[in-house]
């Protein structure tokens, strides 16, 4: 049999509701996480990555805006089911989050040791004192020079690397093993990103960790995840590998992407390559294929049939209904050009 | 024309002939005090301190660095946004540091700035016609209905359609306040365009479309950037020459094949590193800086890059590097040369 995967998504959706209607905002995801393995998922804003990565943790209020559908499996245990007392027990412990910015979500008035402190006190009753070793501990983990004298001061005192770096420590506190890491490097400078970075990749080794990596970097997915899941407007488009994703990308949105980032070795005297348009409104969902309207290859089955996502072989998911048929006139072009 | 050899292609190419300056900035200077609630001063921030580059006609030159280098202040001065404590900038063959403010007015005229968020710089309650027909009132260019046609005549040059005159910012996506915002910019006709961060808020796709928009009106219009990012491999695509601060300094500045091809200051060569190639697998040695940037109300001394440089010397805790032209038309700031 096969070894049940840590995190199994299937049908996600999550629907919210506004005042012009109900918007579902994520649209039958479906993804795996294996232990171990860290998962990028890429995708423009709007394009639902991160409510995906807040309806694990189901961070929405569901008394009055949110309700999900679909199955959230942690080790087999569907969290959606779960009632709340016991969705709080796993937050932090099993589950934990680091999010873009961190000073909106460290509290300005505790001290970082107290914070990191609150959560091992919670889960794991630690003593008071146990507890700030274990957040001296983390802090040193992280890098933070002078971690003992570091454990008393408050947000505003640190960096935004550093910041960050609390932020980490208090996700690890508790030795989760599922991080969910949210755009945590989208406000921080290239080098600091780097050291970053680094962290998440030697815990990830260090300790097994697993990671859902959201961002919408592609340069930074290929130097991090093992996996990537493209997102477009509430849907899973690819899936793959990332040695396969970047050798050979099938959706059109994936290929279009990866064009119009400008390389360090790419030609400067070319224009850079552009995706026509912008992303429809949740309110206006188109009916067949979501990117048809912004596709250079759309015709009229993708303006009025929705694709699903198939599986190629080597796992590699693709939601396109021409994907074969591009790959061919591609090759076509290409020995056209090299003739 | 005359021509060189190239050693490393073994090609000959010709020689760019150096076309004179169409803004010379030298030795520029923005220091901050810092007071306590009493009006003490505590500090002094050197936000810039010392910079020095010259603007090409028709060429767009790249600045980049961390949050704090000061690349912001130093385009902000150079419109006097904010005034500079000191240092010339000489825009045809005049400082304009020096001009009176009715004088400076006119030549603002040529100097124009895009801004990183187009929306908190649209005004919300003010059609999209109106903001865009202010410049022109503001500069005394065109009668009522002549100003009408010339920003008809703009929105289509940014890829915007008439109809949009009569809508709010707020009715518009990122992307497309962007191109607002280079609208506005390109309405008086400048010869220089100051871009701050223009692309930094946008996502991928829309940002490609952007980049290739101020290239393609570069062009047509014979426009001088000044692009300021701290995306590296965007301001490498655009940039024909690129300047890299360092805590209010600039340490390095060269032609851009030479500079990311040949990096010479540690702090870019690290820089250069640490940018994430969308290449899984990709072998490089990756420097990875210790610390983070000192603050600049204290900033270290001799070589402000000696507390995290991998290549300190002994002279660098001291001495204060001299910029030196190292290979051809290629300055650093660094004891190492």
């Amino acid at each position: 049999m096969l070894q049940q995967p840590l995190l199994e998504i299937k049908e996600l959706k999550t629907h919210f509701n506004t005042e012009r209607g109900r918007v579902t905002a994520v649209d039958g995801i479906s993804f795996h996480l294996e232990e171990g393995e860290i998962l990028g998922v890429v995708g423009e804003s709007g394009c639902g990555k991160s409510v995906t990565s807040q309806s694990i943790l189901r961070l929405f209020d569901e008394k009055y805006t949110v309700k999900y559908d679909g199955e959230i499996l942690l080790n087999g245990l569907d969290l959606l089911k779960l009632p709340m007392s016991k969705m709080q027990k796993l937050r932090g412990n099993d589950v934990s989050m680091i999010f873009q910015d961190p000073l909106s979500s460290l509290n300005p008035v505790y001290t970082i040791g107290y914070q990191i402190a609150e959560s091992v006190m919670l889960h794991q009753k630690l003593s008071k004192k146990a507890a700030y070793e274990r957040a001296v501990e983390m802090l040193r983990l992280t890098g933070i020079p002078a971690p003992e004298k570091r454990v008393n001061d408050y947000p505003h005192q640190l960096s935004g690397g550093m910041r960050q770096r609390v932020m980490i420590a208090m996700a690890l506190a508790c030795k989760p093993k599922l991080l969910i890491a949210d755009e945590p490097t989208t406000a921080l400078d290239v080098t600091i990103q780097a050291q970053i970075l680094d962290l998440i990749i030697g815990l990830n080794k260090e300790f097994g960790m697993s990671v859902i990596f959201i961002t919408h970097d592609l340069g930074v997915v290929a130097e991090v995840c093992t996996r990537v899941v493209v997102m477009y407007l509430g849907q899973v488009v690819e899936e793959a590998d990332v040695e396969e994703l970047f050798a050979r990308p099938y959706h059109p949105y994936t290929k279009g992407l990866m064009k119009s980032i400008p390389q360090m070795d790419g030609d400067r005297s070319q224009n850079l390559h552009v995706i026509e348009g912008t992303m429809p409104s949740l309110h206006d969902m188109p009916k067949g294929c979501r990117f048809a309207s912004r596709c250079p290859y759309a015709d009229e089955q993708c303006k009025e049939q929705a694709p699903k996502l198939e599986t190629l072989q080597s796992m590699h998911k693709v939601r396109c209904w021409h994907y074969e048929k591009i790959v061919e006139m591609e090759e076509l072009t290409y020995a056209d050009a090299s003739r | 024309m005359l021509m060189q050899v190239d050693k490393k292609h073994n090609t000959i190419q010709p020689i760019i002939e150096p076309s004179k300056p169409l803004l010379e900035v030298n030795g520029l200077k923005k220091h901050f005090s810092v007071r306590n609630p009493l009006g003490r001063l505590e500090a002094t921030v050197k936000a810039v301190n010392n910079v020095s580059f010259q603007l090409h006609e028709g060429q767009t030159y790249g600045l980049v660095g961390e949050s704090g280098c000061g690349k912001s202040t130093t385009g902000r001065t150079l419109l006097r946004l904010i005034e500079p404590t000191e240092g010339e900038a000489i825009f045809q063959g005049r400082d304009i540091f020096k001009l009176r403010k009715d004088e400076f007015q006119k030549i603002r005229q040529d100097m124009q700035m895009v801004f990183q968020d187009p929306y908190s710089s649209l005004n919300p309650r003010k059609r999209i016609g109106h903001t865009l027909e202010e410049p022109l009132k503001i500069h005394g260019i065109g009668k009522k209905s002549e100003r009408v046609d010339l920003v008809m005549d703009i929105l289509e040059k940014v890829g915007l359609r008439m109809e949009h005159f009569y809508r709010y910012p707020h009715e518009f996506s990122g992307g497309q306040r962007q191109r607002i915002g280079l609208a506005r910019a390109l309405i008086v006709n400048p010869k220089l365009v100051i871009c701050d961060e223009p692309v930094s808020a946008l996502d991928v796709s829309i940002q490609s479309q952007i980049i290739n928009l101020l290239r393609r009106l570069q062009e047509e219009l014979k426009l001088t950037y000044l692009f300021i990012a701290h995306d590296i491999s965007v301001v490498r695509h655009i940039s024909d020459r690129i300047g890299v601060m360092y805590l209010g300094q600039m340490v390095e500045d060269a032609p851009t094949d030479s500079l990311i091809s040949n990096p010479l200051h540690p702090y870019t060569q690290a820089l250069l590193s640490a940018v994430p190639i969308a290449k899984p697998n990709f072998q490089r040695e990756r420097i990875i800086l210790k610390g983070e940037i000192p603050s600049p109300m204290n900033p270290p001394s001799g070589c402000i890059f000696h507390t995290r440089c991998p290549k300190a010397m002994k002279i660098c805790k001291t001495d204060f590097p001299i910029i030196k032209e190292v290979a051809p038309d290629h300055f650093v700031g660094c004891h190492l040369y």
